[in-house]
């Protein structure tokens, strides 16, 4: 009975002490219903005001540092996941782009020691970059350069790149191109680079056919003065300055910038490929004007060894009279005069010098935002070669608004651009000596949708549709975009997309109208001279270049400090265009009966050829991958590394020159045969080149030092040059270049430097014809205030 | 001394809504409040807010949860000088910054903890910087002092102190 009685008091004691335990849970539960260790961040996106008002401050805080919000995971987020806001024309992280995209921040720029933007571009994944004179670059977003091969190397240049300074399109609608000199803003000018890769003209209209490099300048928004200027100078006389003031009070912010960059060549003579010789730059004006009759010898610039100097001048004014509106004015002075390669005059090289005037606002109000921006210039393209030089403007206006309805995001836009080029104030008009002789314009209008929507949090399906008109010369024309995102989990996501822009018609193509008057002796009795007639004009009718895209993408977080970005990209390309012998009018010839030895008593005719710009059936096909690794090792030590291999195939590469045939195929055929029937060939385009790519290492073992240094290499590339009857086989060897900055922080406001560009100093050339391009080493201050 | 508190809204978590910085900001302030003493009690505990419409939706959400030493909260959104009465805490959104040149001599000396979320800006109490992708905040003790109000210590290794 007693022990009967002892076991229901236990029992009693186990259930109070049940009871207890559970209520002491309960209660435990009740203070502290979050336990921030345990949290998902699933569970953590799931948390109200509530659950956090619970929380102790600290365990806030506890909660953001545990969750990428502490200062190692700021770093993380900051060098693996920059934002950015060309993909989508929102803000975003690079992770959850729906495009394949990258981000150089304004820290990476300062780490690295790039001289200039394009030099910067290297830093990028997917972007090949050739030097072609000390500091002036070929840039090209995954390829498909140098198409037609073969042909004049004006079609070098990179014609399928949207360049826009906030929102301001920079590129040059005579040749379509981006002449990288002439851009006003220098890299410490810039807050990040930000670059979509693959056809987006469906948001930027078009242009943005390989992609889009949008460079976003600093504001001044910290509150009082700041001053900011970095000088260096070094080898090849290179002398880089740049500097700002920047003044922000209450709801204004104004920033003054100003940069100069002079350098010098590698070498001082030029090589003159019809030739194969390099000649000194005293003999290059008159071997040029035997080359090309009307190149005028004494304006071929006798600084045979200044690669570039450069000077401009920037306004920046910010009124942002409420947090949701923003009114941004830039206007931007520059005046520049570049050593390099752009069209064949017997030299390669020659003198590009320009001046330009812009001027731009952008407004954000809310949702909405717009843009509208004048340029004016002056721009002699080849310095001795009349009909280059031009007068331009360019007026760019676009405006679009982010309706957000739950989960989807519709964004309707306008845009319109209008260009106007003029020769008349450098050519004699009635002649024909110039390429226009008059002035020329170009415009566009355009409308877009695009619809973004988000379901269930992890699938994002993004369409972009934009229908433009091109109303000088006439023709209508689509893009389109269409992408999706697969957030897998947290630390994938999956993506994909499908889509197709053009290019806008461009003045030379369109409106070019050359003669060329070479003598020639036509009555072999006398010295009576006749003359060949080159006459080339442009076509209205010619369709853009149009590339259209499939890509795949995998992002992938392997370790909260180790992220991964694959892409693999297929496109297709069409619609090249060049100057095509439309028609030509022989000499009337000797007579058939004249007996050997036997002179004509009869001049010959004029020779008259028309070459007109034509669409070619050349199509090109590109296959290939781009792979980027991130690694955070901690706050001293961060690394990057990345690699493209690519295939290109062209298709339908009419050949009508027996020579060239036999040359590109290995078998001749006579003349007739192709002079009947032009043969289509296939081949690799081995122009762009297989594997490309770099790395980067920044250690920062103290406060004080900062050392960085990055690598940028391509594989061999070949291609083909043809001059007249003349073909040239073009050989690029690999080349791998490496870069070193270390500096050193003396004290809150001053950091002195070493910056070696190329330090090993190879020597090899980057680009068809140019110069040995090798090391520069630099010394440098900065001083920040 | 722990330098740096920070608190930074990844869009990866957040997409596309900038008020979401707010959502946690409010939360900072509120918690903040609490470690921060004023000198003579009123009825209510008033927070004027000046130019942020995303914050006020925020703390107004905490108003109507939570109570500071024991009294309601009150949010108000401040555009004039004359609504700066009986108030307990200012905050001034980056836009406003300029208007606390104005006020400030009016404020002087008064128990009123002032916030602002610009970097470089002087006179405020508590100082949100950078409020894009991170939130962090400055603590001047000195100007705090200055309107007769007391921290708690534990506050001083939560943020980022300037003296």
């Amino acid at each position: 009975m007693k022990l009967k009685h002892i076991r229901l008091k236990n029992r009693y004691v186990l259930l109070l002490v049940g009871f207890m335990l559970i209520s002491t849970s309960l209660f435990a539960q009740d203070k502290s219903p979050i336990n921030v260790e345990e949290l998902s961040l699933e569970q953590i996106k799931g948390l109200t005001q509530e659950d956090l008002l619970e929380l102790p401050f600290e365990d806030l805080i506890h909660l953001v540092k545990k969750f990428k919000l502490s200062s190692i995971e700021e770093l993380y987020a900051l060098l693996l996941n920059p934002t950015q806001s060309t993909a989508s024309k929102m803000e975003e992280d690079v992770f959850e782009s729906p495009l394949a995209t990258t981000v150089i921040t304004a820290d990476e720029l300062e780490k690295s020691g790039a001289r200039s933007i394009p030099e910067a571009l290297k830093l990028a994944p997917g972007v090949i970059v050739r030097e072609k004179t000390n500091g002036n670059y070929d840039v090209h977003l995954r390829g498909n350069d140098y198409i037609p091969p073969g042909s004049d190397l004006t079609n070098s240049v990179n014609s399928t790149t949207l360049v826009m300074i906030d929102n301001r399109p920079v590129y040059n609608s005579f040749v379509g191109a981006t002449f990288w000199e002439n851009l006003p803003v220098s890299v410490n000018d810039l807050e990040k680079i930000e670059i979509i890769y693959g056809p987006s003209a469906a948001l930027y209209g078009p242009n943005a056919v390989s992609g889009v490099i949008h460079l976003i300048t600093k504001k001044a928004d910290t509150e009082g003065l700041q001053t900011n200027f970095d000088i260096q100078a070094g080898t090849n006389s290179s002398k880089i300055a740049t500097g700002s003031i920047n003044y922000n009070k209450g709801k204004w912010g104004i920033r003054l910038s100003g940069n100069y960059n002079q350098s010098n060549r590698f070498q001082d003579n030029y090589y003159i490929p019809q030739n194969d010789e390099y000649v000194s730059g005293d003999q290059v004006g008159e071997l040029n004007a035997s080359i090309d009759t009307s190149f005028i010898a004494s304006e071929f610039s006798n600084d045979y060894s200044n690669a570039i100097e450069q000077g401009a001048a920037n306004l920046d004014i910010t009124y942002t009279p409420s947090d949701k509106v923003m009114i941004n004015y830039q206007g931007s002075y520059q005046s520049s005069s570049a050593q390099t390669a752009y069209m064949d005059i017997g030299s390669v090289l020659s003198t590009r010098k320009s001046t330009s005037f812009s001027n731009s606002i952008n407004v954000k109000a809310g949702g909405f935002d717009s843009h509208i921006s004048l340029l004016s210039g002056q721009l002699n393209a080849v310095e001795g070669m009349p009909g280059y030089e031009y007068d331009y403007q360019e007026l760019n206006a676009k405006a679009g608004y982010n309706f957000k309805y739950k989960n989807l995001i519709i964004r309707p836009g306008i845009m319109a651009n209008y260009a106007n080029y003029s020769d008349e104030n450098y050519v004699d008009i009635e002649a024909n000596t110039g390429l226009l002789n008059g002035s020329a314009e170009l415009g566009t209008v355009q409308g877009s949708l695009r619809l973004d929507y988000t379901a269930f949090d992890k699938l994002r399906i993004v369409g972009a549709w934009l229908q433009g008109y091109f109303y000088q010369p006439e023709r209508n024309y689509s893009s389109y975009q269409f992408a999706s995102s697969y957030q897998v989990n947290d630390n994938t996501l999956l993506r994909a997309v499908v889509s197709k822009s053009n290019s806008s018609p461009f003045v030379l193509n369109t409106y070019m109208d050359k003669s060329i008057q070479v003598p020639m002796p036509t009555n072999p009795n006398n010295d009576e001279e006749g003359y060949m007639n080159l006459n080339m004009v442009g076509n209205e009718d010619l369709a853009p270049q149009e590339m259209q895209m499939f890509e795949l993408g995998l992002r992938k977080r392997i370790l909260k400090n180790l992220q991964a970005d694959v892409s693999i990209f297929y496109n297709k390309s069409k619609d090249y265009a060049q100057l095509v012998t439309d028609e030509t009018t022989l000499p009337s010839g000797p007579p058939e009966d004249l007996a050997e030895g036997e002179v004509p008593s009869e001049p010959m005719n004029d020779i008259t050829i028309l070459e007109t710009m034509e669409n070619l059936d050349l199509k090109s096909d590109q296959i290939g991958i781009t792979a980027n690794f991130k690694y955070v090792m901690n706050k001293k030590l961060n690394m990057s590394l990345f690699a493209t291999y690519q295939h290109t195939e062209l298709k339908d590469f009419e050949i009508s020159d027996p020579s060239q045939y036999e040359e590109l195929t290995g078998t001749s055929l006579d003349d007739n045969t192709l002079t009947e029937n032009s043969e289509y060939l296939s081949f690799e385009h081995s122009y762009t080149p297989n594997v490309y790519g770099g790395a980067s290492i920044n250690y920062s073992p103290t406060n004080k030092w900062n050392f960085n240094t990055s690598l940028y290499g391509y594989s061999k590339q070949e291609s083909f040059y043809t001059k007249g009857r003349d073909f040239i086989n073009v050989t690029i060897d690999p080349k791998l270049t490496f870069n070193l900055k270390a500096s050193y922080q003396i004290n809150t406001w001053m950091n002195v430097y070493v910056n070696a560009r190329n330090l090993t100093n190879n020597t090899k050339q980057e680009f068809m014809f140019t110069d040995k391009t090798g090391g520069v080493y630099l010394g440098g201050i900065s001083i920040k205030l | 001394m722990k330098k740096i508190v920070l608190i930074g809204i990844l869009l990866t978590l957040f997409q596309y809504s900038p008020a979401q910085n707010y959502k946690f900001q409010a939360l900072f302030i509120y918690n903040i409040v609490k470690r921060v003493n004023w000198p003579s009690p009123s009825d209510n505990f008033v927070i004027g807010v000046m130019g942020s419409k995303e914050l006020q939706k925020e703390l107004i959400g905490i108003s109507k949860k939570q109570k500071l030493g024991g009294k309601q909260i009150k949010i108000i959104n401040v555009s004039s000088k004359e609504e700066l009465n009986d108030i307990h805490v200012l905050y001034f959104s980056r836009s406003s910054s300029s208007k606390l040149n104005d006020i400030q001599a009016q404020l002087k000396s008064k128990p009123i903890l002032l916030i602002g979320e610009k970097s470089g800006l002087k006179g405020v109490g508590i100082n949100f910087i950078d409020n894009s992708n991170e939130i962090k905040f400055e603590i001047y003790p000195a100007n705090i002092k200055d309107h007769q109000l007391t921290l708690a210590t534990s506050l001083l290794s939560l943020g980022e102190v300037k003296q």
